[in-house]
């Protein structure tokens, strides 16, 4: 089932958190938003993060370069990662048309609750609209 | 352009160092303005002739342009090698003015700021008018310039991904500079949190390690004098970012976080290998 954008949670750095209960445990599946997309214009590398590798919030967990600037990731949860699209960095073009179900970057296990600063939806549009 | 500048900034104008120096100075400086450190505006030579490599360029492009080329590459080499926080191709700097421009910026901001590097290509293209020489951005010049997209000096073209050839200066995008359809200045950012680094590479002249790409002075076909460039580059982005470019130095903590950093990353073989 399609991702609906205005159920997830945003970093203020785009980066976006759908959360799922799975076993007892919660998960967090992350991409970058459709407005990043844009913006980046001409996504060409995307660096992904180890399985395994445990997050603080606001860590950087990958790279991307676009328009010859490269700009880092941050994980807007804290947890350990348990899951990669490793797909995504042959194929970075699909994230123009699709940023939040083919675009998600990693799944990662919480390890504490979701950070007050993600935004919801009606939050980050207006962060993006006050963008430009 | 008459506006008094509200914003005081940092002009370091350094000897050479060699290449992970360089790259560590920078990536301090980033950090620093991130923190608050005043912009930054860093001109600077290099030691020894060096091959920077975009930062996700793989390793194995640079092995296989040295091995086409007969250019020994690496520390004990005739071409130092290094890799950058950049993005973009691979250059060989040799006889070039290297900028380096460090401004704070939005951690909302996202990806390139391609108005940077229009800003910056401008002013340069404004002062190598005044000198003389005409040099017109890629996207003003339409897809049937003389753009000499040369292979080089073996004759053999290399490409990365998306098929681009393996040097900066053989590629093209929409802010390079051209002169008689040469690219002579190409420019790279990294982005942190809160903070944008810039690199620019002037080619001044040509390097006999990279003999198909001609600088400026072969250009223009006359000495050409850099302290001029520099003076005249200062005042008009003092005019273009609204900052006060006033001459200072580096910092002792930005000194010394870019001898960690060096050992960390752009002086440490398992780092620059790591693609």
């Amino acid at each position: 089932m399609a991702r609906d954008p205005s159920t997830l949670r945003y970093a203020e750095t785009h980066e976006w958190v759908d959360v799922q209960e799975e076993g007892g445990d919660k998960f967090a599946t992350i991409g970058i938003s459709a407005f990043a997309v844009e913006q980046l214009n001409d996504l060409v590398y995307m660096d992904l993060p180890e399985v395994g590798r445990t997050l603080e919030v606001g860590e950087e967990f990958g790279e991307v370069e676009s328009v010859k600037a490269v700009s880092p990731l941050y994980s807007p949860v804290a947890g350990e990662v348990v899951a990669v699209h490793t797909d995504l960095p042959d194929n970075l073009d699909n994230l123009n048309d699709d940023a939040f179900d083919f675009g998600w970057i990693l799944k990662v296990k919480l390890s504490a609750d979701l950070p007050d600063s993600l935004m919801d939806y009606a939050a980050y549009q207006k962060q993006c609209s006050e963008a430009g | 352009m008459s506006e008094v500048p509200a914003i005081r900034g940092r002009l370091i104008e350094s000897a050479s160092h060699d290449a992970a120096a360089n790259m560590a100075i920078d990536e301090a400086l980033l950090s620093s303005v991130a923190a608050g450190a005043p912009p930054t505006l860093r001109f600077y030579g290099w030691k020894r002739p060096t091959l920077s490599l975009g930062y996700f360029q793989p390793l194995s492009e640079a092995m296989a342009w040295a091995e086409r080329t007969g250019v020994a590459l690496g520390s004990t080499g005739e071409v130092d090698l290094v890799r950058r926080s950049t993005g973009g191709g691979a250059i060989l700097h040799h006889a070039e003015l290297t900028l380096s421009l460090t401004l704070p910026m939005n951690v909302s901001d996202t990806g390139a700021r391609e108005a940077t590097y229009r800003n910056v290509h401008e002013a340069i293209a404004s002062e190598l008018k005044v000198m003389g020489v005409d040099a017109k951005p890629f996207r003003t010049l339409g897809t049937g310039a003389a753009t000499r997209m040369s292979s080089d000096s073996s004759g053999a073209s290399s490409v990365g991904k998306r098929d681009e050839p393996f040097l900066c200066f053989q590629r093209r995008t929409d802010e390079d500079l051209i002169v008689s359809g040469y690219k002579v200045l190409g420019s790279a950012q990294r982005r942190t949190k809160g903070a944008l680094l810039q690199h620019g590479s002037l080619l001044w002249s040509v390097s006999p390690h990279a003999d198909v790409l001609p600088g400026i002075r072969q250009l223009a076909g006359r000495r050409l004098e850099m302290d001029q460039l520099i003076r005249g580059l200062q005042q008009r982005l003092k005019a273009m970012f609204e900052i006060d470019w006033q001459l200072g130095a580096l910092e002792s903590e930005e000194m010394e976080a870019s001898k960690q950093i060096v050992t960390q990353r752009y002086g440490n073989s398992d780092w620059t290998s790591k693609r």
